[in-house]
């Protein structure tokens, strides 16, 4: 592997600027082509249901960003999903205060991600072994909550959050709702210190702790912020399916992650926007809901999402060695036989 | 610059590639039915089983004898959530009725409800919704007589008859008709004929996977040591099982039955592991729905016990709870499981 060097970090900085540009083609690419194909892609309730339907995934997909810009992971955000849906349903139907219900939910997710930060970071585990283990936990004990029961009547506050639209329009009021906390991730990742930390984190951990980050201060908030938007995420889950059962949004794993390396985010850790991410998002909807439209069959749908991410991971190395390749090309002739010595031993 | 311009370059270029595969998909997928035809959309718990495609296979024959273009699609695992999506394309498609097998009662419940409203019409068949998701409910058999049959065959093999401990090896403890059925199994249980049966216990796997019934399975036959016999009432639950039971040798020390696909169950047939089973067939029950389906649309059909109505020359009832069985289980032996035509 090269090493990272600053220009090269710089250089990756400007290319995903263009990342975002990119997914905007595609989108608008999906949507003429779906929309002559099918004509009913862009209608009201198609553009409506389909919103909604992201709702759980985008939410997921944003708490999870910051965790993987700092090159960490957090598989267990669909267990929080759950253990939270589960709380808030089974202490709502016993009678609990809607908003009390809410709000000891919210914490128990706050304290979800706390766990997960906690035993990564103090006790040096890694994260994909650590919140594989507590996604079990969690789902875990929302399954001894219910015993393998479903919950399916909730109160009106609940399903209004998840599925009502603002008065008087189309637009869901849970879209706007994760727009606004789409706003306020990206104010925090791209235009504040702790931001900046994330991104240094993910460069490179030790280059971090070095020049004076609290790394690991921020890596455990990171993971608390993922297990806020999990829990945030089984609200309103409640509300668009209403129902609450152990296995919860257990299918909404994988396109989340999909959707935060679709947009732009780094596995590896370091890079990627939030816009990016809202961006993959609505990308992804629209793609299944093109193809769904078209009575693309389920297996299609998940083939076309594969492969989207295989590009989305495989395209940054890709250019680079195709930039590398360019410059040496354009460079000296005395460079050209260097790099012809030496290339085959860079690339590895 | 120059960098990024290529850069630029190359991400358009294969977005464009990405996007302009789309319509060649595009147009390989669409299955476009005869002109005239009302198009239907059937959803599966999930595709990739054989019971499925059959009840997709009696749809489209049927269907096309009363004008209905049935079209088959659903998500790959078995999830509630994914079945939305299709749901809500289906609704966006403009297609008339939607067909479903819920994956649980409740979650897709809303969105059948938000597609009745756009004047879609919902059958349910083989795994049912809440009752305000849908007009009317098919299902394979009826929960009695697949309770009563599950009961027979494990209790008949049972040495001494009908005597001893007994697991059911379930699905997800959401999947609706399993609840059902293993109710109305416990309800039986106090019928003089099983009172010397005892349920040990009701083994609900996390997923509806063959690893997840295989592990489910053994913790429950460690845990207790004196049980006697396997219910098995998912196809993939008593084929996982039966493959265990084959592998450790304990085929003679268990008594497996439960309901399973034919094709899948006829080496452990041979091998003597399993000498009976039920199904009902799927192929009838696709059919049977795409009667109910048109019968709904013309609006001849509301749910009301007691309705009836005419598919392939037999006439089908409305049972309480807009219930409508499609048939009589089948069982299989050692005798006909070779001549099974499902």
């Amino acid at each position: 592997m090269v090493p990272w060097t600053v220009d090269r970090m710089n250089n990756l900085r400007k290319l995903l600027v263009r990342w975002e540009l990119g997914l905007v083609v595609l989108i608008v690419i999906v949507m003429v082509v779906g929309q002559i194909a099918d004509g009913d892609l862009l209608s009201s309730f198609n553009l409506q249901t389909t919103a909604l339907n992201s709702v759980i995934l985008l939410c997921l997909a944003l708490g999870l960003a910051p965790v993987i810009m700092t090159g960490d992971i957090d598989l267990s955000v669909v267990g929080t999903l759950a253990l939270v849906g589960v709380i808030i349903g089974d202490m709502t139907a016993h009678g609990v205060n809607t908003w009390l219900a809410i709000g000891i939910g919210l914490a128990i997710s706050l304290l979800c991600g706390l766990i997960n930060g906690l035993l990564v970071v103090l006790f040096d585990l890694p994260a994909l072994a650590v919140t594989l283990g507590t996604s079990g936990a969690y789902t875990g004990v929302s399954f001894l909550i219910l015993k393998g029961l479903a919950i399916s009547t909730f109160p009106s506050v609940i399903v209004s959050i998840g599925s009502s639209n603002l008065t008087g329009t189309q637009i869901p009021f849970a879209v706007v709702l994760l727009l606004v906390f789409a706003v306020i991730m990206t104010f925090l990742l791209h235009g504040t210190v702790f931001g900046k930390a994330v991104f240094a984190i993910g460069g490179s951990r030790k280059a971090a702790l070095f020049s004076g980050i609290a790394v690991n201060r921020v890596r455990i908030l990171t993971f608390v912020i993922s297990g806020l938007m999990a829990g945030i995420a089984g609200l309103l889950f409640l509300g668009n399916y209403q129902t609450a059962q152990a296995g919860m949004g257990a299918s909404e794993l994988l396109p989340a992650v999909t959707a935060v390396i679709l947009g732009g985010v780094s596995a590896y850790g370091g890079t990627g926007t939030i816009p990016g991410v809202v961006l993959a998002a609505a990308l992804l909807a629209l793609l299944q809901s093109a193809l769904g439209l078209h009575n693309f069959s389920g297996e299609g749908q998940t083939m076309a999402v594969g492969f989207l991410l295989i590009i989305a991971i495989g395209l940054p190395p890709i250019s680079h060695k195709y930039q590398d390749w360019k410059r040496r090309r354009s460079t000296s002739p005395l460079m050209i036989a260097n790099a012809s010595l030496s290339g085959s031993e860079e690339g590895k | 610059m120059k960098n990024q311009r290529s850069y630029l370059k190359m991400a358009v270029g294969a977005a464009v590639m990405c996007a302009s595969l789309l319509p060649v998909a595009l147009a390989g997928a669409n299955s476009a039915g005869a002109a005239g035809s009302v198009k239907v959309f059937m959803i599966p718990k999930f595709t990739g089983v054989a019971p499925f495609t059959q009840a997709a296979a009696g749809c489209k024959t049927e269907g096309a004898k009363l004008g209905l273009n049935c079209l088959y699609g659903g998500p790959t695992t078995a999830s509630a959530v994914d079945q939305v999506n299709f749901i809500n394309n289906a609704v966006a498609a403009g297609d008339k009725g939607i067909f479903i097998s819920n994956d649980d009662a409740a979650t897709a419940n809303p969105a059948l409800v938000r597609a009745e409203k756009h004047g879609v019409k919902v059958v349910t068949f083989d795994s049912d919704s809440l009752p305000s998701g849908r007009t009317v409910y098919v299902e394979g058999t009826s929960t009695a007589s697949i309770a009563l049959t599950e009961l027979n065959m494990v209790g008949s093999q049972m040495k001494p008859a009908f005597t001893g401990k007994f697991i059911i090896l379930s699905a997800q403890a959401t999947d609706s008709n399993q609840v059902t059925w293993n109710n109305q199994v416990k309800a039986d249980l106090k019928l003089p004929k099983y009172k010397k049966m005892q349920l040990a216990a009701i083994i609900n796997p996390p997923s509806d996977s063959a690893s997840d019934a295989t592990s489910s399975l053994q913790a429950a036959l460690a845990s207790d040591p004196s049980v006697k016999g396997i219910i098995s009432p998912t196809t993939v639950g008593i084929a996982a099982a039966a493959q265990y039971l084959t592998t450790n040798k304990l085929c003679s020390k268990y008594v497996l039955t439960g309901l399973g696909d034919p094709n899948q169950m006829k080496p452990f047939m041979s091998n003597n592991c399993v000498h009976s089973f039920a199904l009902w067939n799927f192929t009838q029950e696709g059919k049977v729905a795409a009667c109910a389906m048109s019968n709904v649309l013309s609006g001849k059909l509301t749910g009301k016990t007691g309705q009836s109505f005419m598919c392939d020359g037999v006439k089908e009832v409305v049972l309480p709870g807009q219930t409508i069985s499609a048939g009589n289980a089948t069982i299989f032996t050692k005798a006909n499981v070779g001549s099974a035509g499902f």
